[in-house]
């Protein structure tokens, strides 16, 4: 093989390199391990979500990755090259968007987005221009020359994430971007995520918010105590615990027998009367909605509405971990 | 770097603390002075004494004497500080202390000596001040006449010294003086003044050094995880940080040369050198203190309150201890660098030669250097540590 071949499977290679990688990561806070190897891949263009509750290690799975902490153990390499911390070449590609707000209070909505823009691209008629998209992209028009402390905790988080994006990165790391955020804000914030996405950025997204991370990913990696307990799409996590609808059906209160036929069902685990509703738990299953009507209609219960629930994410963490995701003791 | 330091002098400028404390706080200390000096001044100057001579036939032959009085006098002098009127025998002269038309009178023995008589009104509204005036301006005269005569006498021994000479009269006397401008103590509290705006100042480095860490929260992680390297966002950091401080220095410069009227001594290229090694100076030491965690401005200015104890701003007392700390532990006195501050403008004023004054610059800029070298070493260890 000659070298100018050997450069371009090289070139080839990074081109199929997963934009991100991480490899048996282990990161020790004295006696807590906060990441416990952990190892996961991202592909290019990929929406890839961490979701799991307080304290899980998402921030610091981030931080690790973006080299603000040491770790103990571990691999990671972004576009293919390992990431140091003086990668600069890797780390012009990446916009991050922190937990915290992190702006400066004496600048303007304009001139803080420039400021950390102008850490990344020099030429200033090319940074007016990408600022004005980054402005425009959160639609912070009517608020440029506002100061952080004059706009809401909804435009604020919006700042926090043009401060991020404004030097148009191919990676894109966001925090809980939505935390504390008003409907209509995070409703601007989730579609401005999936049009950058749509543009061909990768996406890391953190989240407790499970409709959030189900709306916008496409992976998800669930993490628990630094731990990855499960990943794959959301519908392979519903899968793989086995955890089927909610249905609920308005009837008048039932007889006992009534639901111990339900019960009897092989796809239902669970089956009471509350509220003038009978609710029932499925396991995973192809019809078990014509199942429970068709016991109805044998036992001759009359019933009005009828609903059937998807499992939810937060159905597969509680499945695998016995707790809530939004459990936030 | 460019990004960092336009963003550092941007939110520096629009910082109300730093702009209160390193900008305004120095001019208003200033005015502040600048009463209390005036007010100081015409205490001095409203003096306002009356003084009788009793003519006699030795006075009148005293041509020296009646000169050295025509000089201090309020009608013909330029410095005048005395009101003259004249009596003919010294019992009018005792009469008219007694009635406190005066307040002291002056006689001329027969033998030529002099006495001056004070009486009870001198100790009065005025206080002895204008008396002890008068007595030293007749001190001084008497001085001189001798002065002249033992020269003469050596000069021609056994000749006799012509009168115009004993008389002090067409004899020059040049008062020598040991440093280039007069002594004056209100230049004191202003220098040390100058050196604590250049400590307050070193808040403004503190501040932008400690944005930029990853440790001290998340707008210093989000810029260190940027593409530009580090050290070159903490150089733009200090260079804009070296900026603001050098104007808040210069405005209070500036204050105190065109409103308060201080006397520099010297042209305006010392003195921007010393505001220059002062600031740069001041601001290594912030940013040595913005990789201590955790630290406030609150701290900056009270290190800056306590080492300006040493340099002599708070006033007498504290010039004292200055004064006996320098001539019993030199090092110690000399290790701070606001004394070092000071005594730049000090030397600007008081000597004729650099050296006292490029020693101090050279004092400063070493301490500069220790300052930057312990910030780099610490600054080092936590760019890539615990958050
Ligand atoms: N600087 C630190 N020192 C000690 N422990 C820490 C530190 N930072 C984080 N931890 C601990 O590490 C664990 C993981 O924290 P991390 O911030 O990564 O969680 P998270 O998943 O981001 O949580 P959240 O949803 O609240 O942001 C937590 O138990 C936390 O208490
Ligand atoms: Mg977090």
């Amino acid at each position: 093989m000659n070298e100018a071949t050997g450069e371009k499977d090289k070139t080839r290679m990074r081109d199929h390199a997963p934009v991100v990688h991480v490899e048996n990561l282990v990161k020790r806070y004295g006696e807590l391990v906060a990441v416990d190897h952990l190892s996961f891949d991202i592909a290019s263009g990929e929406a890839f979500g961490l979701l799991g509750p307080n304290g899980s290690g998402k921030t610091t799975t981030i931080n690790c990755i973006l080299q603000l902490l040491s770790y103990e153990h571990g691999d990671i390499s972004l576009f293919g090259r390992p990431m140091r911390p003086t990668s600069y070449d890797l780390k012009r590609q990446i916009g991050i968007v922190p937990q915290e707000v992190a702006v400066f209070d004496e600048l303007t909505v304009r001139e803080n987005i420039d400021s950390f823009c102008a850490l990344y691209v020099s030429d200033r008629a090319k940074r007016r221009e990408l600022v004005d998209r980054a402005i425009e992209f959160v639609g912070l028009q009517k608020f440029e020359k506002f100061r952080p402390k004059k706009l809401s905790g909804g435009l604020m988080r919006r700042l926090n994430i043009a401060c991020g994006i404004a030097h148009e990165p191919s990676l894109i790391i966001l925090d809980e971007p939505t935390v504390a955020v008003d409907p209509q804000s995070r409703e601007a914030i989730l579609g401005g995520i999936e049009r950058l996405n749509g543009e061909g950025a990768t996406i890391i997204y953190t989240s407790h918010y499970m409709e959030e991370v189900e709306r916008l990913c496409k992976r998800i990696l669930i993490m628990d105590h630094g731990r990855a307990v499960a990943s794959g799409t959301p519908d392979e996590l519903k899968a793989m615990v086995g955890t089927g609808e909610k249905v609920s059906v308005e009837t008048a209160e039932p007889s006992e027998q009534v639901l111990e036929d339900l019960r009897r069902l092989s796809c239902v685990r669970q089956a009471t009367y509350e509220g003038g509703r009978i609710r029932v738990q499925c396991l995973n299953g192809e019809h078990n909605l014509a199942d429970i009507l068709g016991v109805l209609a044998k036992d001759n219960v009359p019933y009005g509405r009828v609903l059937s629930e998807p499992p939810t994410l937060n159905d597969v963490f509680l499945e695998i971990t016995g707790r809530a995701l939004r459990d936030e003791a | 770097m460019l990004a960092s330091f336009k963003t550092t002098v941007l939110s520096l400028l629009r910082n109300k603390s730093m702009l209160l404390w390193a900008l305004l706080f120095p001019i208003v200390l200033t005015c502040i002075f600048m009463g209390m000096f005036s007010g100081i001044e015409s205490a001095y100057s409203a003096v306002g004494s009356d003084l009788g001579i009793v003519r006699s036939a030795s006075y009148g032959s005293n041509e020296g004497l009646q000169q050295t009085l025509r000089s201090i006098s309020l009608s013909t002098g330029k410095n005048g500080i005395v009101k003259l009127s004249y009596f003919d025998s010294e019992a009018a002269a005792r009469k008219a202390i007694a009635d406190e038309k005066i307040d002291s009178y002056l006689t001329v023995s027969n033998a030529g000596s002099i006495s001056l008589h004070v009486g009870q009104r001198s100790l009065g509204a005025n206080g002895s001040l204008p008396t002890t005036i008068l007595a030293s301006a007749l001190n001084s005269h008497l001085h001189a006449t001798n002065a002249v005569a033992v020269i003469m006498a050596r000069v021609t021994p056994g000749g006799s010294v012509p009168a115009s000479l004993a008389s002090g009269d067409g004899v020059s006397i040049k008062r020598l003086v040991l440093t280039k401008n007069a002594p004056d103590p209100d230049v004191r509290y202003y220098f040390s003044l100058l050196a604590m705006t250049a400590g307050i100042g070193s808040a403004a480095a503190m501040l932008s050094i400690q944005r930029l860490q990853p440790t001290e929260g998340a707008v210093g992680a989000r810029q260190s995880v940027s593409s530009t390297p580090r050290w070159l966002m903490l150089v733009g950091a200090l260079l804009g940080s070296w900026l603001c401080q050098f104007a808040c220095m210069l405005a209070a410069l500036l204050f105190m040369a065109l409103v308060a009227r201080v006397n520099f001594g010297t042209g305006a290229a010392p003195l921007l050198l010393a505001i220059a090694a002062s600031s740069l100076t001041g601001c290594a030491a912030g940013a040595l203190l913005g990789t201590i965690p955790h630290m406030e401005d609150g701290m900056v200015s009270g290190i800056t309150c306590l080492l300006s104890l040493f340099t002599g701003l708070y006033g007498p007392a504290s010039q004292l201890i200055t004064d006996s700390l320098e001539a019993t532990a030199p090092t110690l006195i000399h290790a701070n660098p606001l004394w070092q501050m000071t005594n730049c403008f000090y030397s600007l004023l008081y000597y004729d030669l650099y050296g006292p004054f490029l020693s101090s610059i050279a004092a400063l800029l070493a301490m500069t250097g220790i300052f930057l070298a312990i910030a780099a070493f610490r600054m080092r260890r936590i760019s890539h540590g615990q958050l």
